[in-house]
């Protein structure tokens, strides 16, 4: 493990003996896991040193957090007859999917828009997200696989990367200044309140507006409110309360017990245990055997990597890890907020000073952080929190300044993007994807470049 | 009337600038003026698994510890807004007596002579 990682033998045993030791342990978790191409796996093993030292369910160890919307498989699906939903793309190589996910697995819809197989798609619908420079990777094959769309409706706040590329129709959405709104939240769910202070700006709605609006003539079955409030409501349901009497209640925190799965609160039968198919905490994963999946967690070298592309790595020695977060930004928003961009003016790459020494860079240069897929532009931190083997940079960066139209540059999209070094290659589950690891150099931008 | 200032826990600043963010828009400061500003100290190591790594808010000659705010019952927008609470408003001798609480503080006294 230590020539994996990198970590010394001893401070490995020390933290595993440290983990089995304590009264109680949790771990805070972000998305560097599920950034990772087999974050099934990986998930599955980091859940299960939390299993097998019984953190599980008791004050100050890992809890099964509260839901009042579940989202994350998505919903709608009921609407669907059995001919739509045998057509849905990437069921046939990502079983996953097919036994109840509600997505589509990006690299199967990439795929789709290339080769118009299983059919081609006529519209899309593209909202608050920026894929050219946040959420996709490889942004020239993105771009390309997109313009095979004939008709795309684009709904955002702002004009991005993505809506001057490729947007048909453009929705303006409001800010939340200007609307009623829920968060029920990511983790451990509650219900938040959004309160309308002003009226939207020209023309502007609110995402759930404009939603609604369309959903109305495209599934009025599937869209039933006449309201957004109404409709805030229904999702409030369990709750017993109504949005507006939850605007004065926020924020309202479901109830919460420990130990869960002794008093009969985990599953739908209302027996004890776990909301599994056997009852218990399966470390060996009966729905992943069913489906044909391997039913235990396994590690899987990144690829590239020092060790899976040594001879790669001869040019690129550089493990390179992106999307660390910013204080004043989220993913590829608030560029254009003054204040917000003053706190952190341009893409940063960190790296420790020997590592600055050893490229011939410091402090403030601008560089190209390259590896064998492509390059970006990033200004040199120089930072001992990061390790000699390593650089740090952040992600989705794009200058809402700079010329936005499609044969200018999309806001130096292209200089910018970390995409250009990442490709589209999915876990063996469709879920998943090395978007935060990859390997690198860096050299000086040259005069003019 | 009471002398007032701030008390500043800066072993729980975690560096993220929101109180600048509200100084500044409270006040109308443009981005490169601040009434308090958030600076970082390290990092280095100074000893074995030792390393000094601080961020520590200091309010400046344009910090007029919210007098507009104070008088309509408020506290301070950066105390207000502080995302760590390591921020206190109040009379001087009462927060100076804080200080012996724990390490890790200071104590800002304002920014004019009276």
């Amino acid at each position: 493990m230590a020539g994996i990682t990198g970590i010394p033998e001893e401070d490995i045993v020390a933290a595993a003996r440290a983990i089995a030791e304590s009264d109680a342990v949790t771990l805070q978790w972000g998305v560097a896991i599920d950034q990772v191409k087999e974050t099934i796996p990986t998930a599955q093993a980091v859940l299960a040193i939390f299993e097998i030292t019984g953190n599980i369910g008791k004050p100050g160890t890992m809890q099964q957090p509260a839901s009042l919307l579940n989202y994350a498989a998505g919903w709608g699906s009921e609407f669907l007859t059995p001919e739509q939903e045998a057509k849905r793309i990437g069921q046939a190589e990502h079983p996953l999917i097919k036994m109840g996910f509600q997505e589509c697995v990006t690299d199967d819809y990439i795929r789709c828009l290339e080769t118009g197989k299983p059919y081609p798609i006529k519209v899309a619908w593209m909202q608050t997200t920026n894929p050219l420079a946040c959420t996709g990777v490889d942004a020239k094959r993105t771009l390309e696989a997109h313009m095979n769309i004939e008709t795309i409706v684009y709904v955002d706040l702002f004009m991005t990367p993505t809506s001057m590329a490729l947007a048909d129709y453009f929705l303006p959405a409001c800010t939340y200044a200007e609307r009623n709104g829920l968060r029920v939240g990511d983790g451990a769910q509650r219900a938040e309140t959004i309160n309308k202070a002003i009226e939207p700006l020209g023309e502007s709605r609110s995402d759930m507006q404009i939603c609604l609006d369309i959903g109305k003539r495209i599934s009025p079955e599937a869209w039933p409110w006449d309201t957004v409030e109404d409709m805030f409501s229904n999702i409030l349901e369990e709750t017993g309360h109504t949005f507006a009497e939850m605007q004065e209640l926020a924020p309202g925190y479901p109830p919460f017990a420990y130990r869960m799965h002794e008093k009969g609160l985990l599953r739908a039968d209302g027996n004890v245990g776990f909301d599994t198919a056997t009852g218990r905490i399966e470390l060996w994963c009966s729905m992943y055997n069913n489906l044909g999946l391997d039913p235990l967690p396994s590690y899987e070298e990144p690829v590239p990597s020092p060790l899976s592309t040594p001879e790669l790595c001869e040019e690129y020695p550089l493990v390179l890890t992106t999307g660390a977060r910013l204080w004043g930004m989220f993913h590829s928003e608030h560029r254009q907020i003054p204040r917000m961009r003053a706190l952190h003016p341009e893409p940063l790459v960190y790296v420790n000073p020997k590592t600055a020494e050893r490229f011939g860079v410091k402090d403030g240069d601008w560089v190209w952080v390259e590896n064998h897929r492509g390059r970006c532009k990033r200004v040199v931190k120089e930072t001992p929190i990061v390790n000699e083997h390593t650089a740090s940079t952040d992600h989705a960066w794009w200058h809402p300044e700079a010329p936005g139209e499609l044969d200018a540059g999309l806001y130096d999209l292209w200089d910018l993007t970390v995409e250009n070094l990442l490709p589209y290659d999915c876990g063996k589950t469709g879920f998943g994807a090395n978007y935060k690891n990859t390997i690198c150099k860096i050299y000086r931008v040259a005069e003019g470049e | 009337m009471a002398a007032k200032g701030l008390l500043v826990d800066y072993e729980w600043c975690s560096g993220c600038h929101t109180c600048e963010v509200a100084c500044q828009i409270e006040h109308g400061y443009p981005t490169d003026q601040w009434g308090i500003k958030v600076c970082e100290v390290g990092p280095w190591q100074y000893a074995e698994k030792k390393w000094q790594y601080a961020y520590l808010p200091v309010p400046t000659d344009q910090c007029d510890l919210c007098a507009s705010r104070v008088e309509r019952g408020h506290v301070p927008t950066c105390v207000k807004h502080c995302q760590a609470q390591c921020l206190q408003y109040g009379d001087l001798e009462e927060l100076s007596k804080e200080l012996a609480r724990k390490p890790k503080q200071m104590l800002f006294s304002g920014s004019q002579s009276e």
